[in-house]
């Protein structure tokens, strides 16, 4: 280090005592070795090709998708019950809620016993940012996030979506339904699986170890 | 918007102010401020402790916040504008400095009147000033003298408006040449030569009088540039 | 002249020993971006350049501005999150956590031992992941082109991890007023603890790429120096004012979250030049490391959102049965107003201090919001640090300041 570099670097520290605090002073002048340069870049050249017999990190996307996991944000769909009506009371939480403003609901009346129901339920996939706020929001669990992170199309009209096509079976949806029942029960779920604060933290799925990750 | 208190000390709830200017002055930092004439304002819910400045003697107070050994504000941390249509004065240029020597930061605020959108630069004090107060001229329209180079900064140079002042829409006003579609063919507004001679096609926000009409010599857009 | 030159150059800006006479003599003018691929987003440098040195820099931003502080006076307090994570797109837990520490210091909502654990975690995790691709791209940037695969090969596994946690790789809209979106799994906790322990070896394995490397330490020493007093004039506040060798953190300075609990070093440099800001970053992934093993191996029990039925949304067991946490429902979301006030919170993101000036007239939407953006305060540091440097090392200075355009034009 030079002269007039370590005269800063002491002064600043004890100039600014009160903000700083225990500073690590890092520096790195290259060795006899580092300059000659030979062995270091051989050395590269040994881990480079050496990398090329470990297993793959990335995904050959298109044709190997991704895994699907319960917390994934695809994109939200409506939840249709086994008569085929939607589950959706059309009462406008999500409409509210929505950064981007991508729902667009008309309600409309019903003779079921809910009384409510969306006439027509927009959403337009271009504006949706997948932040699952409307999940969050609806009280009736109408509106959850699929799975279906691929959406495709031509035209601008292909991707906003209406009322017949947003309506999913609820037996396609149930890992999400369960994933959302269990997440947003918030501290419900919480104070049946964790012990008061201040404890170690011992989940009941804790006994169930999972397999380490191989992918280092 | 109309919520905003008439006077900013009483903004503040009881539980999180200190309005105590007895037990207030026995802090060096604030005996100092006030010695210098900055208004001691309650302090917020973040604990700071917030002065305001006469517009006038903003430059020798900051000053003496950068030079003064027992202030010693080496660092100008934030530079904000706030407007509030219904106050006067209408503009608010708020400072947020930061002491490394005391680690001590603090908020100072400077009013600044619509008609004469101005305040002294501290980019002579704080180099970090010059983006901060370029970033304020453009999206608030207050003029920071002494600037040597107060152009836009995040706006085009040709831009007409201060887009953060409260009476600009959120969607923007429509000043450029604007393209629409009829019957096929792309052509923009000017094009269109059925339309009623003298008649501004541009959705202006009328409340506040004409937005180009701003008393600080922005550049006034031609309302019927077609010919 | 050009248009450009009538605005940038008058004669005094010329060298002085140059006369007119020599063709070769005269300076000439560059513009460099806005779609230039080292200049890391759509920042434009008007240069004036005497052969090969900087003569004038005039650094032109605002092609992504997209007027967040306007959008985010017509926004609720809970859908701004969704703006804030696309600022520094490299870290976008991080500006969220951010916001929610000036949210809730507005509305006095305390945050449970365990949500504050997790946003320490994922705050850490993303100043690792921030410098990873500012790894890989200043590699690529001063020619160590395999460079980029290394640090995007543990940016990846972290993205999957992310998922795991938030749903989405990245813009993960995971954070809350009160706490977190979801509780860190258990399993989720032994992946990130693999992952957060095979770092130090990945980062011996940066540096035994980088930093011995004659070719990257001779392209980034003693480029783009700046001083001590320099830096704090300018504002600039990070790693770049750490690698002038002023240890000034706000997780220290001004602590937040549970900073105060952990052990970790302020690494600085000495010089302030390139290659110190590259140093003191390497370090500071270490120093996350070794937070992220103690939080993730002490995580306190509990919530992970604040059981506070006035700000926080219900449980939603209860939303579907009882009439009360069903209007708790409908308030919180449509009409959460904290109360009058200001509030000016920082906490110290991957570039520097990343700080929300919140302006609240008590409605459900913020009166004025305030971004102090590191990367727009930075970026004016690559005035004085490439004045009088080669061009060449513009390139590098850029890679080293690692400013994100996002976060800069706001």
């Amino acid at each position: 280090m030079s002269a007039e570099s370590s005269a800063m670097t002491t002064a600043a520290p004890q100039r600014f005592a009160a903000a700083v605090a225990s500073p690590k002073v890092l520096q790195h002048t290259l060795t006899l070795n580092e300059r000659l340069f030979f062995w270091p870049f051989l050395k590269a050249l040994a881990f480079t090709f050496s990398r090329m017999f470990k297993k793959d990190i990335t995904r050959r996307y298109p044709e190997q998708k991704m895994d699907v996991k319960p917390s994934l944000h695809g994109v939200p769909v409506l939840v249709m019950n086994d008569d085929g009506s939607p589950r959706c009371v059309a009462c406008g939480l999500c409409e509210f809620v929505c950064p981007p403003r991508a729902i667009d609901i008309t309600p409309g009346e019903t003779d079921r016993p809910i009384e409510r129901e969306p006439k027509e339920f927009v959403i337009d996939m271009l504006r949706c940012i997948e932040c699952s706020y409307c999940e969050e929001v609806c009280p009736e669990e109408a509106i959850v996030m699929s799975t279906d992170y691929e959406v495709v199309g031509r035209r601008r009209e292909d991707f906003v979506w209406n009322l017949t096509k947003l309506l999913k079976p609820i037996d396609q949806l149930k890992v999400r339904l369960d994933w959302v029942r269990r997440t947003y029960r918030r501290w419900d779920v919480a104070a049946e699986i964790a012990p008061p604060i201040g404890g170690v933290y011992r989940d009941p799925r804790w006994a169930e170890k999972p397999k380490p990750v191989e992918r280092h | 918007m109309a919520d905003v208190p008439a006077n900013p000390s009483s903004s503040s709830s009881p539980a999180f102010g200190a309005p105590v200017p007895s037990s207030a002055t026995a802090d060096p930092l604030v005996v100092a401020m006030t010695t210098l004439g900055a208004e001691v304002l309650p302090s917020t819910q973040d604990g700071l402790a917030v002065f305001r400045v006469e517009r006038d003697a903003w430059p020798s107070v900051a000053l003496a916040m950068k030079r003064e050994s027992n202030l010693s504000f080496e660092m100008l941390v934030d530079l904000a504008g706030v407007d509030f249509p219904k106050r006067q004065p209408r503009f608010e240029v708020v400072y947020h400095l930061w002491s490394l020597t005391f680690n001590r930061l603090v908020r100072v605020k400077v009013g600044v009147p619509e008609e004469d959108p101005r305040v002294a630069s501290v980019v002579d004090l704080w180099g970090t000033a010059d983006w901060h107060e370029r970033e304020t001229f453009d999206l608030m329209g207050i003029r920071f003298d002494g600037h040597p180079d107060l152009r836009r900064i995040l706006m085009p140079d040709d831009y007409p408006w201060h887009p953060l002042r409260k009476d600009f829409p959120l969607e923007g006003i429509d000043n450029s040449i604007s393209y629409v579609r009829e019957g096929g063919v792309l052509m923009t507004r000017e094009l269109d030569v059925d339309r009623p001679a003298g008649q501004d096609t541009t959705p202006v926000d009328r409340s506040r009088g004409d937005p180009a009409g701003y008393s600080d010599g922005t550049p006034t857009l031609p309302a019927e540039s077609a010919k | 002249m050009s248009p450009l030159t009538e605005r940038l150059v008058t004669v005094a800006d010329l060298p002085q020993h140059r006369g007119g006479a020599d063709l070769h003599a005269e300076p000439m003018e560059i513009s460099m971006g806005p779609q230039h691929p080292a200049t890391h987003g759509v920042l434009q440098c008007k240069l004036l350049l005497d052969g090969e040195r900087v003569v004038k820099i005039d650094p032109v931003v605002g092609y992504l501005h997209r007027g967040k502080e306007k959008h985010a006076e017509h926004m609720t307090y809970q859908q701004f999150f969704t703006l804030t994570d696309r600022l520094d797109y490299l870290q976008p837990l991080a500006n969220e956590v951010g916001w929610a520490l000036t949210v809730e210091k507005l509305a006095g909502v305390e945050v449970p031992p365990r949500a504050q654990a997790i946003r320490t975690i994922i705050c850490e995790l993303m100043r690792v992941s921030a410098h990873l691709v500012w790894a890989g791209i200043g590699g690529v940037d001063t020619g160590a082109v395999s460079m980029f695969m290394y640090a995007f090969r543990d940016r990846e596994v972290l993205f999957d991890l992310m998922d795991d946690l938030t749903g989405l790789r990245t813009n993960q809209e995971y954070i809350r007023i009160g706490g977190v979106g979801a509780d860190l799994d258990p399993e989720l906790v032994i992946k990130l603890r693999q992952w957060v322990a095979a770092l130090p070896k990945h980062i011996d394995q940066f540096e035994m790429l980088l930093t011995g490397n004659r070719i990257f330490h001779d392209r980034m020493r003693g480029v783009g120096q700046i001083t001590a007093e320099q830096a704090i004039d300018l504002g600039v506040t990070g790693p770049c004012l750490r690698a002038t060798g002023v240890g000034v953190d706000l997780r220290r300075a001004r602590p937040y979250l549970l900073y105060p609990q952990l052990e970790f070093d302020v690494p600085v440099g000495t010089r302030g030049d390139a290659y110190d800001r590259y140093l003191v970053r390497i370090e500071e992934m270490r120093q996350s490391s070794r937070m992220l093993l103690q939080l993730l191996d002490h995580l306190p029990a509990g919530d992970w959102i604040a059981k506070d039925f006035k700000n926080v949304l219900p449980p939603k067991g209860r939303v579907y049965t009882s009439m009360e946490e069903m209007i708790h429902q409908f308030k919180t979301v449509t009409e959460w107003c904290p109360p009058k006030g200001e509030v000016y919170q920082a906490t110290e993101a991957a570039n520097g201090e990343l700080g929300y000036y919140l302006m609240s007239a008590g409605a459900s939407h913020p009166y004025r919001v305030k971004i102090r953006s590191p990367s727009f305060i930075n970026l004016q540091a690559l005035k004085p640090m490439a004045l009088g440097s080669y061009f060449s090392d513009i390139v590098a200075i850029i890679a080293s300041l690692h400013f994100i355009m996002g976060e800069c034009d706001r």
